[in-house]
């Protein structure tokens, strides 16, 4: 034998081998193990579940239809919830099916139908279960237990779920935000107003839906939070003025139209053209040449002048905007003008050598199959 | 001799504790990142992507070649996705059949004035074809000169006037909901780049219109292989990279990208195999270029599934592109190697893909001719080599078990109850049968690379279609 070879026979490393061998063998056993048992463990709480959730949705059905003929006895409505409530016994899974269940039916329901199922969940104490997972280690039942109370609009769980928003965890932020939106009925938003942390386009997106199933005429006036420090909420409060179209901000807007920020002041630039501001048009050709150089700003300069340009001043920065070397910028210029009333003054006498890509722009933007 | 046999035993025996240990903590990592994910997302309703008039624009751009034979279920597949503001373009790389031909009638395209602008050079474009069917007014048909994958995705990139765009494989099936999954990362955070998806074996499952309807185990032993293979690559390594913000490579079959950043890179590669890689690659490294943050995510959802190879032939042509586009990928950007200033992707991400990835099917080789060797010399430790093969089969034993607990406690596709113990059937043989099989066809790309091949190879598919639900 090779004496290079002489450490690979010290019995001792060849036991290391096997003991390592082992180890995995038994990690891969335990795995399989653990593959057949959860199937099983799967199964059984898939069935389970299955159970309940029949039992449950009888006795809701009834209890909503003895609610809404308002002449049931109260022994009645004792009956079913005493059914319930032995139903879900001390059981922890039940109680979540349940509570699932209730969460699940009321986000399809309005009205006395959805009041009944808050009842429902009020006294079988469901509450409380729920406001026992405030208190857990896990984000995602502290989560799960912030969602299931403003779902089912508990509105003494307010100021629990407000210190959340400085949770270090994002996802019991963001449910906390989102669930704080829920249970303001007065739709003031008040706890923005001090809000520092993050807001990503998730967190707007689930806002604004948030928002869109309630009354407009209650929504807070937007513009409160165009000078927030946190910039985050800034372009929250510009966007949501463009989704539920509070025209009367758009002078607040122009003030923002030099805000340090690009990405606000863009924004604001948008919005007052979605919102057909035609008020701010000239504030904006007053940025036309200072921001030229930069590609972003003229992009939304010119696509909110292509949308409120009521004047020759304003028609002619249009025009100027052929000439700028970015093309998408080209593009929005010529589309502008090609569908205004203006093609044949502006468009069709400008001098086409300057321009060698006009014909091809303005061939793209006549092309009925190309207009989105 | 005696140093040259105490050296490369040494060598071989770091190696392989160090490439051990590599795997096991990208499968803890992996883990704990999905345990994270499925937490974080348990509380999602994506039908708000839908319905949100904030969701940003997808172009779903799908390079096509002789593809006639199901490119109309396919791009109506497409077309059907769940997601409100997206378009879905279809490349026709000079397909020698009636790819074309067989679009125009069927969505009633007609040739528009499109302007192109070549941000990115490309082969000729010869017409852009929009359908004159409302229905169908989200397609936009590109036909153009015959220049590659790379090539028909970077038209693509040209034509999209989209902020994020979907490069994607028009005979993959992507799930309904793969959209409004993938474009979630992208809101979370506004550094994100690009996502990927995890990419599931396709064969035996029941097809119908375009929809998967059914999932199955593949029938047949080799894709079964693969999808152990796809398990364990997605579910215990890429997820592990994401957490780092270190992944290297979103699948060419889907991935999702912002488009500024994928143009302003360059685009698709046309010298590379491996344009899928390259591009994340690239992309990454013009972000530390130019001292931006970024972040590369990754999404464990199967939300794309593919026809896997079940022939060993047009397999062993798969691995051959794929080896040689690794190493094409490394070698053009080998400035990233152990340099510090493009951190973790330079000094983590490429040194493992370039020793793990890489390196590994030559030293596999390396140790098959050395044994031979010590063999032919009668130099052979046999109680200690036994020992080592068996603790080298039960790690890939364990790895591979590790892999299909990862699946059942998360997305639980395949719920047969005997597909457990297929499965388990596959992970026993899978180190003896298969793994020397895709070592071989590994090493062989990088002889084939060295010969000056460039081409992909013919990819024969079978198509969908005969496992359709009766």
């Amino acid at each position: 034998m090779n004496p290079a070879m002489a450490p690979w026979n010290d019995p001792s490393r060849l036991e290391t081998v096997l003991d390592l061998s082992i180890i995995a063998l038994l990690g891969a056993s335990l795995f399989i193990f653990f593959l057949f048992t959860s199937r099983l463990v799967k199964g059984g709480r898939v069935r389970r579940k299955t159970k309940l959730r029949e039992r449950f949705q009888n006795s809701i059905n009834v209890i909503v239809e003895l609610d809404s003929s308002h002449d049931a006895k109260p022994a009645a409505y004792q009956f079913h919830y005493s059914d319930l409530q032995k139903d879900m016994g001390r059981s922890n899974l039940a109680k979540q099916v349940m509570v699932d269940q209730l969460v699940g039916l009321k986000r399809n329901l309005s009205g006395s139908s959805a009041n009944t199922l808050i009842k429902v969940y009020l006294r079988l104490g469901l509450d409380q279960f729920s406001l026992r997972k405030l208190n857990s280690y896990r984000s995602k039942r502290k989560a799960q237990g912030i969602t299931e109370l403003s779902q089912m609009e508990v509105p003494s769980a307010t100021k629990r779920i407000k210190s959340m928003l400085r949770s270090s965890n994002r996802t019991v932020r963001e449910e906390a935000l989102i669930g704080l939106v829920r249970l303001d009925r007065d739709m003031s938003l008040d706890f923005l107003d001090d809000y520092t942390s993050r807001l990503s386009s998730w967190v707007v997106m689930r806002i604004h839906r948030q928002l869109s199933f309630s009354d407009k005429r209650h929504l807070p006036d937007f513009s409160r939070w165009y000078r927030h420090v946190n910039a985050d909420v800034v372009l929250f409060a510009i966007e949501m003025t463009r989704q539920f179209r509070q025209i009367n901000n758009a002078s607040k807007l122009a003030e923002l139209f030099n805000d340090a920020n690009q990405r606000i002041a863009t924004l604001a630039i948008e919005v007052c053209g979605d919102l057909h501001s035609v008020e701010v048009a000239d504030h904006l050709i007053q940025l036309v040449k200072r921001d030229w150089s930069n590609d972003i700003v003229s992009l939304s300069l010119v696509k909110s002048l292509g949308k409120i340009a009521q004047n020759d001043l304003h028609w002619q920065a249009l025009t100027d905007y052929i000439n700028h070397p970015n093309y998408a910028v080209k593009f929005e210029a010529v589309r502008a003008l090609y569908f205004s009333e203006h093609e044949s003054k502006y468009l069709q006498r400008w001098p086409v050598p300057s321009t060698p890509d006009l014909d091809a722009i303005l061939r793209h933007v006549k092309d009925p199959l190309l207009q989105s | 001799m005696t140093a040259f046999f105490f050296v490369v035993n040494a060598l071989i025996t770091i190696y392989a504790i160090a490439i051990a240990s590599a795997y096991l903590i990208l499968a803890i990592l992996s883990i704990i990142e999905m345990r994270g994910y499925l937490s974080k997302n348990f509380f999602i309703d994506y039908k708000l992507v839908l319905s949100s008039p904030l969701a940003p624009g997808i172009s779903l751009v799908a390079p096509a070649y002789n593809e006639g034979l199901t490119i109309i279920d396919n791009v109506k597949s497409l077309l059907s996705i769940m997601y409100n503001n997206f378009e879905v373009i279809v490349i026709n790389d000079g397909s020698k059949d009636d790819t074309l031909a067989k679009l125009i009638p069927a969505f009633d395209l007609v040739k528009v004035d499109f302007d192109l602008r070549y941000t990115i050079q490309t082969k000729n474009v010869r017409g852009v074809y929009k359908s004159r069917n409302q229905a169908f007014r989200k397609l936009v048909v590109v036909d153009k000169e015959n220049g590659g994958k790379a090539d028909a995705l970077n038209v693509g990139l040209n034509i999209s006037k989209k902020e994020l765009v979907a490069c994607i494989d028009v005979d993959c099936i992507i799930e309904p909901d793969a959209l409004l999954k993938m474009v979630k990362p992208f809101l979370e955070e506004r550094n994100v780049i690009a996502s990927g998806g995890v990419v599931r074996i396709a064969n035996s499952c029941v097809i119908e219109d375009g929809r998967l309807i059914e999932v199955k185990l593949p029938e047949k032993l080799l894709p079964r292989m693969q999808v152990l293979e796809y398990i364990r690559a997605f579910l215990l390594g890429r997820m592990a990279w994401s957490k780092l913000n270190g992944l290297l490579l979103i699948s060419g079959a889907f991935g999702l990208f912002k488009r500024d950043i994928a143009v302003a890179a360059g685009g698709y590669n046309h010298n590379t195999v491996g344009e899928d890689m390259e591009l994340v690659v690239r992309m990454r490294r013009y972000m530390h270029e130019h001292n931006l943050k970024y972040k590369v995510a990754y999404i464990p959802d199967p939300l794309c599934w593919t026809e896997a190879p079940s022939d060993a032939r047009i397999l062993s042509r798969q691995r051959n592109r794929w080896a040689r586009g690794t190493f094409e990928t490394l070698n053009i950007h080998r400035k990233l190697f152990l340099n510090p200033r493009y951190g973790l992707m330079g000094m983590l991400s490429y040194p493992f893909w370039f020793f793990f990835e890489y390196l590994s099917p030559f030293i596999e080789f390396f140790g098959f001719v050395y044994f031979t060797f010590l063999l032919v010399t009668a130099q052979v430790n046999w109680p200690f080599y036994l020992a080592l093969t068996l603790a080298v089969y039960s790690f890939a034993l364990f790895m591979s078990m590790f892999a299909l607990y990862a699946e059942e406690t998360s997305f639980f596709k395949y719920t047969q109850k005997r597909d457990v113990l297929k499965m388990i059937w596959v992970a026993l043989l899978e180190p003896i049968w298969f793994h020397p099989r895709v070592v071989w066809w590994s090493l062989k790309g990088n002889i084939d690379l060295m010969k000056g091949k460039k081409s992909w190879g013919e990819m024969t598919r079978q198509g969908f279609v005969q496992y359709k639900k009766k």
